[in-house]
C-alpha cells in the first residue's frame, strides 16, 4: 500500500537524520522561561560588572560585562544593563552576545537577554563568520544551548536564514539548530572566502 | 539551465533542523526549493552537505514531489513527479522513485524508477534504471497534433 511505503520512507529519512518522527508531529515551540520578576527593590547595585564563570578545571567558560547590575532579593536574580556575554569554547571562535538588557537567574545558569539581541562569532579556518539577531534569547550556558520563540535571523558568510517562530540552538561545536516556521533560507554556492586571520569580535 | 547550479539555492519550509555533525539539513512541511530555474515542491527535504557546506545530495519526499527546470537549448521545461526524488548535485543526476513520471515537451515517461541526468540530458527508466515496472512511453511524432490526453500537472 503506497501510503505505508511512504510512511516507511519518511521513517527512514527521519532515522537517517537522527530525528524521531515525534519531533515534527510534536515539534514543540520553545517556551522561553523564566518569568522575569516585575522588579521589587534591588538590595544592591554593582557598577562596571566583569564576571568570569570557570569550568571545574578552572578554565574560563563565560565572561559577562555590564555597566550596571541590580540584584533583587525576591528570587535572587540580577538585572543587567547593556550586557556583553562572551561564551568561550576551546578551539572555536568565541560567541559574543549583546543586548539592551539581561536577567541572570539566582544560580547563574540562565541568562535571558532582551532587546536587540545580537550574537556574533568570528570566522574560523573552515567556517565563515556568523551572526544571530532576535529580540529575546534565553542562554543556558552549561548546556551550550540557547532558544527563542521570537523572529530570528541568522547570517553565515553569504548564507542567511530567517524563522518566524523562533529557534533552538545547541551552540557548542558541532552546532545543531532547529528553526520554526515559516523558515526561509539562502544557500550561496560561491566558495567561502578564505577566513582572514580571524579578527576576534570586539568585546570585553 | 547550465547556470542553475551556480545560482544560490533558496529553501522555504514550516520547520528546519541543521546538524553540523551529520552535515545535513532537514526541512519539513510545505517545502519549496529553488535554484535558478529549478524548482522542487515536497513535504520533506533532506540535504546532505559537502565539507564546504554546499549540497551534495538532496532527498525529497512528497505526495507527490514535483520538480521543474528549464533546459539550455529547449524552450520546453522538464517536469517530473514521484513519491521520492533523489538529486546528486555533483553528477547532476535526478532519480525519481515510485509513481515516477517525467514530461519533456510532449514526451512523457512513466515507471516506478526514472533516472535523468541533467548534464547529458540522458534518461533511463524501468528495469534499466533498476526499476521493476515496465516503462510507459508516449512520444509525440514531430509536428503532429497536440496531445489530447490530460497533461496531469500544474
Amino acid at each position: 500500500m503506497t501510503l505505508s511505503t511512504r510512511e516507511a520512507m519518511i521513517a527512514v529519512v527521519l532515522a537517517a537524520a537522527g530525528l524521531a518522527a515525534w519531533w515534527y508531529r510534536g515539534g514543540r515551540q520553545p517556551e522561553v522561561a523564566p518569568a522575569v520578576p516585575q522588579h521589587g527593590r534591588p538590595d544592591y547595585v554593582v557598577e562596571q560588572v566583569a564576571a568570569v564563570t570557570m569550568s571545574d578545571g578552572g578554565e574560563p567558560l563565560r565572561r559577562l560585562r555590564a555597566p550596571q547590575l541590580r540584584h533583587y532579593p525576591e528570587g535572587g536574580g540580577s538585572e543587567l544593563d547593556a550586557p556583553v556575554l562572551r561564551l568561550l569554547e576551546p578551539g572555536q571562535p568565541d560567541w559574543v552576545v549583546r543586548s539592551e538588557q539581561a536577567w541572570v537567574s539566582a544560580d547563574g545558569d540562565e541568562v535571558l537577554l532582551e532587546g536587540r539581541v545580537l550574537g556574533e562569532r568570528a570566522a574560523a579556518a573552515d567556517q565563515p563568520p556568523m551572526r544571530i539577531m532576535t529580540s529575546q534569547l534565553l542562554v543556558l550556558d552549561d548546556a551550550g544551548y540557547a532558544e527563542t520563540d521570537r523572529f530570528v535571523e541568522l547570517e553565515r558568510g553569504d548564507d542567511w536564514l530567517t524563522a518566524v517562530d523562533g529557534m533552538q540552538l545547541w551552540f557548542d561545536a558541532p552546532m545543531r539548530s532547529r528553526f520554526f516556521g515559516r523558515v526561509r533560507q539562502r544557500l550561496a554556492f560561491a566558495e567561502p572566502a578564505a577566513a582572514p586571520d580571524a579578527p576576534s569580535v570586539p568585546g570585553p | 539551465l547550465d547556470s542553475d547550479s551556480e545560482q544560490p539555492m533558496f529553501v522555504e519550509a514550516d520547520a528546519a533542523e541543521l546538524d553540523e555533525k551529520q552535515s545535513i539539513s532537514l526541512y519539513i512541511g510545505n517545502v519549496e526549493v529553488q535554484q535558478g530555474s529549478m524548482r522542487i515542491w515536497a513535504d520533506e527535504v533532506l540535504v546532505h552537505h559537502q565539507p564546504n557546506r554546499q549540497p551534495r545530495k538532496i532527498i525529497a519526499i512528497g505526495n507527490p514531489v514535483r520538480y521543474r527546470q528549464l533546459l539550455e537549448d529547449d524552450p520546453q521545461e522538464v517536469r517530473a513527479r514521484a513519491l521520492r526524488m533523489e538529486y546528486e548535485a555533483v553528477s547532476e543526476e535526478i532519480t525519481l522513485i515510485d509513481e515516477a513520471e517525467l514530461i519533456q515537451g510532449e514526451d512523457r515517461f512513466r515507471s516506478d524508477r526514472i533516472v535523468y541526468n541533467r548534464l547529458t540530458d540522458r534518461l533511463t527508466a524501468g528495469s534499466s534504471a533498476r526499476g521493476r515496472e515496465r516503462v510507459k512511453i508516449r512520444i509525440e511524432p514531430q509536428g503532429e497534433g497536440q496531445s489530447g490526453d490530460d497533461s496531469g500537472d500544474q
